[in-house]
Parts: C-alpha cells; structure tokens; sequence
C-alpha cells in the first residue's frame, strides 16, 4: 500500500508540476506584455516596475520561473486585469462556491442514480427497467444548456416556486467571505439566518439539479449494468435458490460488487461534472469558478484565465488521485493491476 | 437504500418550506430594495465617466450636486447650494453652501468635520486644475467636462468664505448651470481625499466612494451586486428604504424573468413588448419621452470612411424602419437627425437617407469601394434606452450591407472595455447612442462630434471638422434663441451631408418594476435616482 | 484475373460484420441508425434543400409561428425567428454546423489518434511507460474543459472552436487505441501470427485491426456525441460560431431572449440537437452491448 500511495503521490506532484509550466507558458502564449499577463498590471501603471523585478522580468526563463513558482506558492497570483482585485482571493471564493453545488451534485447524483439503477436491474428486462433505462439514455443526451432553460421556465417562471439565479437573495446582506454560500450564511452575524439558509437552498435547487441530471443518468446505467451482470453470476443463482429475496439479493451481493466500477468512473463523473459546471454557471449566475473562467475569456483577463484553468485542472488531478488512492485502499486488486503494468 | 429514506423526506420538507408562497415575508426583504442593473459600473465616480452604467450606480446614490434641475418646473433647485446669483454680467457665479451636511460615515471613513466650502474647491479641482495632487489619480480623463468645455469655461473657484464659493468664468455662457446640475458635477469629501494621499491609496477615492448622498457604499462585487445603506444622516427627505442593492444581470431576458419573479423591484430597460404579452399585474411599466439618440458611427479616422461619399452610400444601405420594427418594436421613432424632435433648434434635413442598396452600390463604386470589402460593426454589450439589443441590430445590418457587397463582421466585448477599446479606435464603425445630461441642445453636439471629444474618446467617429465646430462655439457663446435656432439648424444640415454618423432611432425610455415599489425617479436627463425610494407592502 | 474459388470455403465474418448482425436485432438501435443516416442525408443536401437563404430576412414576416399553428403560414414550415429568418433554412444550414462539422472533426481526430496510439501499443519502451502515465492523468481533464483551455488561448471564434475540440479527442482515441491493440497483442492469434513470421505493420493492419475495428466504432459514437454537444455548447457560451452563422447551439443561446414571444424558435434547434445526441447514444450503447455479446460467446 505505501509502495502504491508514494507512486501514485509521484505521478500526481509530475502531474501538477507539467501544469505549472504549462500555465508559465501560457504567459508567453497570450498577446501582449508577459508581465502584464502574469501580474495584472499594466506597462502604464506606477507598481509596473514593482512588478516587473518581483517576477524577474530582466532575468533568464529558469529563474523566471522559479520566481513564478515561488509566487504560485506564496498565492500571490497577481490581480485581474478588468477589476484590479487579487486574483487568489477570488479564486478561492469562487472554487469554493462551485464546489459547493458540485458536492451536492455528486451526492444527488449518487442518491437517485444507485437506487433507479438497482431497482431496474431487480426488474431487469420488466417494462420498470425499460421505462427506466429508455429514460436514462434520453436524459443522458440533454444538452445541459437546454434542460436548464426549460426548468427555469417550468419551475421558476410558469410555477413560481424557486429563483433564476443568483447564490441568496442578496437582501440578506451575507458577504462571500469563503464563497460557499451555505458555510457564509452560518458565519454572519445575520439575525436572520433560518430564512437566510432557506431562500440559500432555494436558490440551490436548480443548478444541482441541472448538474446532477447527467452524471445520475451515467450512474444509473452503470448500476443496472454491473448489477445484472452480477446477478447472473452461479453464486447469485445460488442464494436465489435458497430463497434469498431479490431485494436482499441486489442489497448484499449485486450492489458492494458494482461499487467498485462506479468508484473508478466517479473521476470521470467528477470531471464531467466540473466542465458543465462552466455552463449551469454561467446561466444560473452563479458566482463559480466556471463562470469566472468564461468572463475572463470574453474579456480577455490573462492572469484570471491562466488561475482559473490551474485550478480547475489540479483540482481534476487531485480528485483523480483521492479516488485512486480510495480504490487502492479498499481493493487491493487495484494495486496488483496497476504494477502489472509498471 | 437506507440513506435515501432518510433524507428525502428532507429534502421535501426544504423544498416546500422554501418554496411555500404562505411564508412571511422575511424583515430583510421587506427594507430593502433589488435594483437589476445591466452592468458593472467602472468606478464609483461619475466625474470620470460618460458610461450611463456608471452613472446610474453612482450620481444620484451616493452623491449630491450644488444645484438640480426639477423636470416638472423646468427650473433649477437648491441641492449642496441653498442659492446663487450671477455677479459681473454673468462672468461670475456665487453659490452660498448649506450647512450642516455631513459626508458618509463608513467602515473606511469617518468624517470630523460638516461639508464646506473646500469640498467643493477640491471637488472642482480635481477636474478643472491639471497641478492638484488628484487631477491624473484614475487617468486624469474628465470626459464629460472636457467635452463640454466645461473646464476651459471655468477660470477658477474661489473661497470667499466658509459657506460661500466663486466659479469665475472665462465668458458669460448659456448652458453652465445646466451643466453644473447635471450628474458628473458631484461633491467628494477633500477631508477623506487627504487622509488617502497621506496613506498613499488616492485611487481608493474613486472605488470605495464617500458622498453626501442619500446612500452609503458598503461593498461590490464584480458581475454580482453593489450593496448601499441608507444614510441616516442625510440633510433632506431620505429614502424609506434600509438597503439597496444592485443586482448585476445583463441579459435582459433573465431581468425580465427576474422582475416576474419577484427577484428584482425594479429593472431598467425591460423588453416592453414582451411584458405586455405576459400580462402580469403586479407589474407597472412606466415609460417617459427621453431625449436620446442611437446611432451607427463611422471611424473617420480610417480609410474608406474617411469619404463622405462611403459614409452616405453605407446608410442608404440600411433598412432602418425595419431596424425600428424588429428591435425597438415599433417604440421609437427614426431619427433623421441627431436632435430628437422635441428640441426646440431640430429641423427636418434636406438629404433623406432611404433605404436604396442600388443607390447604395452605386455610391460605393463611385469611391472606388470593391464589393467583397470587409468591415467591422461594434455592437454594445449592454442595453441601454437608444438601443435595446446593438448585437441584433448589428445582424439586421450584417444582411443588408451583404445585400451590397459589404461583409460586415460583428464585434463585441464586456460593456467597459468595449468602451475603452472604441475610445482608442479600434473600430470600423460602432452602433452606440446618446443620451442629454441637460435640455440644452448644445449637449448633442458637442460631446459627441467636437474636435475636442476626439481626444477624449467621446467622439466614436473621430470626427474633427473645423467649419463644424465654429457653429457650435457661435451657438454657445451666445444667448439669443432665436440665432442659436439658425446655427444648430445649419450644424444639422452639415452633419447630414457629412454623415459621421447615421442616426437611427429615437427611443421612448422605459422602466419596469413591481407595483409596491414607489418613489423611484427617473430624471429626463441622467441616471435613475432612489433618493425617495420606497415600499409599500401589505401585511 | 479473376480467381475462382476452387475450394469450398468457410465463409468467416469479420468481428465487425459478427457485431453487426447482433446489432441488426435490435430494433431501437436500427431505428436510431436510420434517424441518423436521414439525417446524414438531410445535413448534405441542406445546400439545395433550403428554401431561402439562411441570412435572408423578411421583414414581413418577423416571429412568425410554425405553419401547423393558427397564425403559421405554410411559405414558413418551422416559422421564422425575431429577423424575419426562415426557421426552416436555419435549421437546415445549422445541420451542417451542427452535426456535418462535429463528424468532420471526429473523423479527423480519430485519424490522428487511431495511428498515435497504434504505435503506443505496439511499441513498448519506458518512454511509452511515461507518457502513458502523464496521458492517463490528461484523459481525467473532460475534453470540454481541454477545449476551454485551448480557447482561452486561441480567443474565441469558430475556426479555434473546431481546432480545440478536434485537438481535445484527440486523447481519447489513442487511448481506446493503445489499450486495445495491447490486450490483443498479448493474444495467442497474435502471438501465433508473430511466430509465422508476419511483420509488424502485416500483424497490425490485418490481424489486431480487424478485432479491434468495434471497439473504436464504438469509440466514433462517443466521440461524436461529446463533439457535438461540445460545439453546440461553446456556441451556446458564445465561444464558438458567431453570428449570422445559424447553429443550433448558438440559435437556442439568442432565442432565449424570445422565449415568450416565440417558444418555437428555442424548442426546435432543441429537439435537432436532442434527437441527434440520443440517436448516437442509442446506437453507441447497442454497439456495445453487441461487442460484450460477441466476447461472451
């Protein structure tokens, strides 16, 4: 286990490390003055000069570099060219803010996707499992950009039951001091934090949904599938046989079995996830790290740009490396197969 | 299995207790006030700025002015001067301060002394004198009083004592009181503007803004929300509301929704057809004949505009009725002149620019402009009251200039560096608009087309023409209406021979918001204001 | 000259053809493949097809209902959007950015990536090893967000839409590819092969190709529905194809503005682009199951 932990660390720090001098290079990539790009402040400015010696701008491409580095670790990430505010503290906000909805995606996901995929797999080739899994398919090839639009205007507009957009009605007056806005609304000194904490989940309702509808309809599918596979298996028939119900069938045996295939397709899932997050972001304006990065784009802000991609593309890594470490951890055939290649 | 069970009856019960319509409503909501602007404000200074964005967050809210202007009376009222007269036929303006106002009392700021006198010298100076320590903090561009000259006008501002100002004039002029009531002539506090010099962040002065307006700033963020207080110490009739806030939405689809939702109070620029088409009853629209103009610019600094001929053949291009129809919905009236009908010195042109493509190509052969000839239209990001979608009135254009042999290629940024990117000129020609800070007619001219707009960006068709530019310093100097009638009437027929710019529409103004919200102002010239804003719910 | 068949001879189907004849049993896969090969058909005639010009405007006729409506007029079968535009046209030109291009781009990809990762998997050196490992870490970065970060480099616009998404699944292919040609070459037909002296481009084009020819089908289908909601979704962010250019994404993002006064005019690129993606789904998930059946037996 420590022999696989410490390689897969290896392979994660190579990872992260290609990322940073691929982000370095980015400054060279975008039009215009590199330091301007790598600290947000303009050739005009007085602080340019600052700038300029604090990241080495006379000095060779190594020990640039390093001074990049040094500024990456030190989150001194330079400040948005649009606004003129820290970059870091705004991409800790908004990461945490994606975040957020993106946990509660994934465990929405988890929470209707298992069951509906066991239960048709319980009745497998039964109309339920047909109507189920006709379902899925359809649901899996939604655009997210169009079902959005259509929940808003059933839910939010035609029944006026939840809010278009936005993270909390901004009347509360919570300030986004860590971005999530659930763990904000507890930190104020509001006297009104019940409310608060109601109308927050109301306006959550939407963008989970939206976010979770894919990965729930992947999950399922791969449920149903695993599941039926293993219930063909002769030991399964076995117990049948014995007069185990199928429920307790699909319960005990089917489901820890199909655990483990999920687990690995929960990095994909993740990833998945966090790429529609730019778009449900983006329509629910929610003040996410997707939506950061898309304005950046559109306007062009370099340092906001490279933070944002950094982020979203360690954060991937990073969540590749837990579920790997997790799968290793909990099925040691994992580790075998893994050095039966190295 | 197990799980589930558990939480979903949760999830359930959240759902309906957050969605049940029985509830409440909560005190936060019931004092405050959801204002969903269509964008961010560059700063929080209007002496700055020409972006109505900015304007509108920033004027009426936070700051006052010397005088105002009542719309209803068409007459100037006392604000931070409780009078004033004319010395020395009118070359000379004494304005006598009212006391006892305090500035803001902020996080960042608490003033230990009343308004006086040397706010409104230091407020002056910053625009009017390049030597003070503030003049080039932010740019050192004052558009709005470069391009009414405002700064040449004023000679100097004078102390005379405590509670009583000077402004010495170079020339007696007509539309200075005009000026000084308009939205970018704001009182900032020279106490707090000290105390940032000494600890060396002046920029702060202008981002995190200290006034004697009805509200106090406390925070913004970009893309999502500015947050005001109300001020409790504010010397007239203040707001009934505790908080405002804006809510940054630029799409106005998602502001309509938002208005029927009840998440906004109060949005500008509604898409008014499509609210009539939903007939909602809590919604009020209110609309106001407002004096502005959208128009399609031609950068006369580059070539081919450079050729009156080009620009002429360009707008007999452009089916502008159908413009009227499909994006203004028939709510505006085309323009065959920059001055909106209702001014006193319109005047109907001679040239009338109908829609003619054969006449269109014909013209552009004529200047030697080849068909398959590419350009650039820079349609605004935003709405705003001359132009209710510039992107789909940039399409509307797209086809008929092809319909000519012209491939126009649409081109669009975030609403501030759209903005600063047209005043460097990067683009062929622009749909962007006007509207008046004041009544006087001269404010369509000149800031708009003097050569002195040129350097300060607010010219979109770098159009310097010296002839042009005579009758607008004719027409100002003088105060008969009758022989400033003439000369407008002649600057109108030398623009449209010109054509620097194609005017397109006169537009109604409107403003959409929830039939418990009251007092909320929407002056005929400048930004919208909250200063009586209130609620009158029912419980 | 032709060689007569002198001897009786078994006639052996290919793995493709094995897989296709499960597949030719299932009804929704068959009726999925004929909505796509309609809609091949229909995407390359669109040119003739339309009616009007996409960009024409008729300002007589401006958010006109579907002509199955009270107020449609049969001249305009789908309606026409706020412009005047004939919906009909649109939808039809949009076919071609929509679902002609994302097959261009697949098909290229997969070119690219099918040969990259023949060699990986032939070719066993540690430097493969590495780049194995640093290329399963890149496959975890979903192609959407690698098409993102190409963009925000290249700047928004069309032809670096289709530059990002084409270099985007790339990965994915040499992957399925490695992986594949790996576990077939360690295979007793392969090794039997090898061991008759057959060369290694003879042993990858006419053994391991044609066993591995399902698994990369499979891999086309997926591919083309991710590049298809790709391009439709950079549209729809305003990334991708910029106006008048008529794509179903890029329709749906400036028809919301219209909702109400003209539900049409977002419904049906809508449904285009839903009927499309499900349509490959369907197929993409038979050919699988088709696959899993021929292993199984």
């Amino acid at each position: 286990m420590t022999r696989f932990l410490i390689n897969r660390l290896l392979y994660l720090v190579l990872a992260i490390w290609l990322l940073t001098i691929f982000s370095f290079c980015l400054n060279w990539l975008f039009p215009g003055d590199v330091i301007t790009n790598m600290s947000g402040i303009r050739p005009l400015s007085p602080n340019y000069d600052m700038a300029f010696q604090l990241r080495g701008g006379d000095s060779n491409l190594f020990i640039q570099y390093s001074y990049y580095l040094q500024n990456l670790i030190n989150f001194d990430w330079g400040v948005s060219l649009v606004s003129q505010k820290p970059v870091w503290a705004e991409a800790t906000r908004t990461f945490m803010a994606t975040f957020e909805i993106l946990l509660l995606g994934l465990l929405l996901a988890l929470l209707t996707g298992l069951p509906l995929g066991a239960l048709a797999a319980a009745r497998y080739k039964s109309p339920v499992d047909k109507v189920i899994i006709s379902t899925a398919i359809g649901g899996y090839s939604i655009p997210v950009f169009w079902l959005a639009q259509l929940l808003i205007l059933l839910f939010a507009v035609k029944i006026p039951w939840l809010p278009i957009t936005g993270q909390i009605d901004p009347l509360y007056l919570i300030e986004p001091k860590t971005g999530s806005i659930l763990i904000d609304v507890m930190l104020s000194q509001s006297e009104h934090k019940t409310d608060a904490l109601y109308n927050a989940l109301a306006h959550m309702v939407l963008p989970v949904v939206v976010l979770a509808s894919l990965p729930s309809m992947l999950l399922l599918r791969m449920m149903r599938n695993t599941t039926v596979e293993v219930m063909q298996k002769p030991y399964v028939k076995a117990v049948r046989a014995r007069g185990l119900s199928p429920f307790r069938v699909v319960t005990r045996h089917a489901v820890p079995n199909a655990i483990q295939g999920i687990i690995q397709q929960l990095t994909f899932i993740f990833g998945l996830m966090l790429a529609n997050s730019v778009i449900v972001e983006s329509i629910f304006n929610w003040p996410g790290i997707g939506s950061w990065l898309l304005k950046a784009i559109i306007e062009r802000d370099y340092p906001v740009i490279q933070a944002a991609l950094l982020i979203l593309v360690a954060t991937t890594l990073v969540v590749n490396f837990i579920f790997d470490i997790y799968r290793g951890w909990r099925f040691p055939i994992v580790r075998e197969e893994r050095y039966g290649t190295a | 299995m197990i799980k589930l069970r558990s939480t979903f009856p949760v999830i359930v019960t959240l759902l309906v207790t957050a969605c049940g319509g029985e509830r409440e409503i909560p005190e936060p909501l019931r004092e405050g006030l959801v204002y969903c602007s269509e964008g961010n404000p560059e700063g929080f200074n209007p002496q700055l700025v020409t972006s109505g964005t900015t304007v509108d967050a920033t004027a009426a809210q936070l700051y006052d002015r010397l005088i105002d202007y009542d719309a209803s009376s068409q007459q100037f009222v006392p604000a931070l001067a409780t009078r004033w007269q004319p010395l020395d036929e009118g070359t000379r303006y004494r304005f006598y301060l009212r006391e006892d106002v305090s500035f803001h009392e902020t996080d960042y700021f608490s003033p230990s002394r009343k308004f006086n006198a040397d706010d409104v010298i230091f407020s002056f100076n910053r625009w009017l004198d390049p030597t003070s320590l503030y003049h080039n903090v932010g740019g050192g561009d004052y558009p709005f009083f470069t391009a009414t000259g405002l700064d040449k006008l004023i000679k100097r501002v004078v102390k005379v004592d405590r509670y009583t100002v000077d402004i010495i004039l170079r020339n007696a002029d007509s539309s200075f009181l005009a000026n000084l009531a308009t939205d970018f002539a704001v009182i900032l506090s020279a106490e707090y503007a000290g105390q940032l010099a000494v600890k060396e962040t002046p920029e702060q002065l202008d981002t995190q803004p200290v006034g004697t307006g009805p509200y106090r700033f406390r925070r913004f963020r970009k893309d999502y929300f500015i947050r005001y207080n109300r001020n409790p110490d504010y010397w007239r009739q203040g707001p009934g509301i505790e908080h405002l806030v804006y809510s940054i939405t630029p799409n106005a689809n998602k502001r309509m929704l938002k208005l029927v939702t009840g998440e906004c109070d109060v949005i500008p620029y509604p898409l008014v057809s499509k609210l009539q088409s939903l007939n909602q009853k809590q919604i009020k629209v209110q609309s106001e004949v407002s004096p502005n103009v959208g128009f399609w610019a031609f950068n006369t600094d580059k070539e081919p505009f450079n050729d009156p001929t080009v620009r002429q053949a360009l707008a007999f291009a452009i089916n502008r009725q159908a413009i009227i129809d499909a994006i203004y919905y028939g709510n505006a009236e085309l323009a065959d002149s920059i001055l909106p009908p209702t001014s006193w010195a319109y005047t109907t042109t001679s040239q009338q620019y109908e829609y003619n493509p054969e006449k269109a190509r014909q013209l552009l052969d004529q200047a030697g402009v080849e068909p398959g000839f590419k350009m650039t239209i820079w349609a605004m990001p935003v709405q705003r009251v001359y132009n209710p979608n510039a992107r789909r009135m940039a399409e509307l254009m797209q086809s008929d200039l092809a319909q000519v042999g012209v491939e126009a290629r649409i081109v669009s940024y975030e609403w501030n560096s759209f903005r600063r990117r047209l005043s460097r000129g990067e683009h062929d020609t622009a749909l962007v608009g006007w509207y008046a800070d004041n009544a006087d007619p001269d404010n369509f001219f000149r800031p708009l087309l003097s050569c002195a707009a040129v350097s300060t960006g607010s010219n979109r068709a770098n159009w310097c023409h010296r002839g042009f530019d005579q009758i607008l310093v004719n027409a100002i100097s003088t105060t008969d209406t009758e022989k400033r009638k003439q000369l407008y009437h002649s600057a109108q027929q030398l623009l449209n021979q010109q054509l620097p710019l194609l005017p397109i529409a006169h537009s109604m103004r409107y403003q959409a918001q929830q039939d418990y919200v009251t007092g909320v102002e929407l002056p005929p010239y400048g930004g919208i204001s909250f200063r009586k804003a209130g609620k009158e719910l029912q419980q | 000259m032709a060689q007569p068949d002198l001897y009786y001879k078994d006639n052996n189907p290919s793995p493709l053809q094995l897989v296709w004849y499960s597949f030719r049993g299932r009804t929704a896969a068959m009726f999925a493949l004929w909505v796509l090969i309609a809609l091949l058909a229909v995407t390359l005639l669109s040119p003739i097809l339309i009616p009007y010009s996409p960009a024409q405007q008729f300002s007589d006729a401006i958010s006109l209902p579907p002509s199955w409506t009270q107020q449609g007029n049969i001249q305009f079968m789908f309606g026409t959007d706020d412009l005047g535009r004939d919906m009909l046209s649109r939808m039809l030109i949009g076919s071609l950015y929509s679902f002609a291009l994302p097959l261009t781009i697949v098909i290229v990809s997969s070119t690219f990536g099918i040969f990259i990762g023949a060699l990986a998997g032939v070719d066993r050196n540690f430097k493969y090893q590495l780049l194995g490992h640093v290329f399963d870490r890149v496959l975890t970065i979903p192609s959407f967000l690698l098409a993102l970060v190409i963009i925000a480099i290249l700047g928004p616009g069309l032809g670096n839409a289709i530059i990002a998404i084409t270099l985007s699944l790339i990965p994915q292919f040499i992957y399925v590819t490695r992986n594949a040609v790996h576990s077939e070459w360690q295979k007793d037909y392969v090794t039997a092969s090898r061991l008759n002296g057959c060369s290694d481009t003879y042993l990858m084009y006419r053994v391991i190709l044609p066993n591995i020819t399902p698994a990369l089908v499979m891999q086309l289908t997926v591919a083309l529905s991710v590049a298809i909601m790709d391009i439709a979704a950079l549209s729809f962010l305003g990334l991708g194809v910029q106006a008048p250019t008529p794509e179903w994404g890029s329709m749906l993002s400036r028809s919301l503005d219209e909702v109400y006064l003209s539900p049409w005019s977002m419904v049906l690129p809508g449904i285009a682009l839903f009927i499309t993606i499900t349509s490959i789904n369907v197929v993409g998930d038979s050919l699988r199951r088709s696959i899993k059946q021929r292993m199984d037996n």
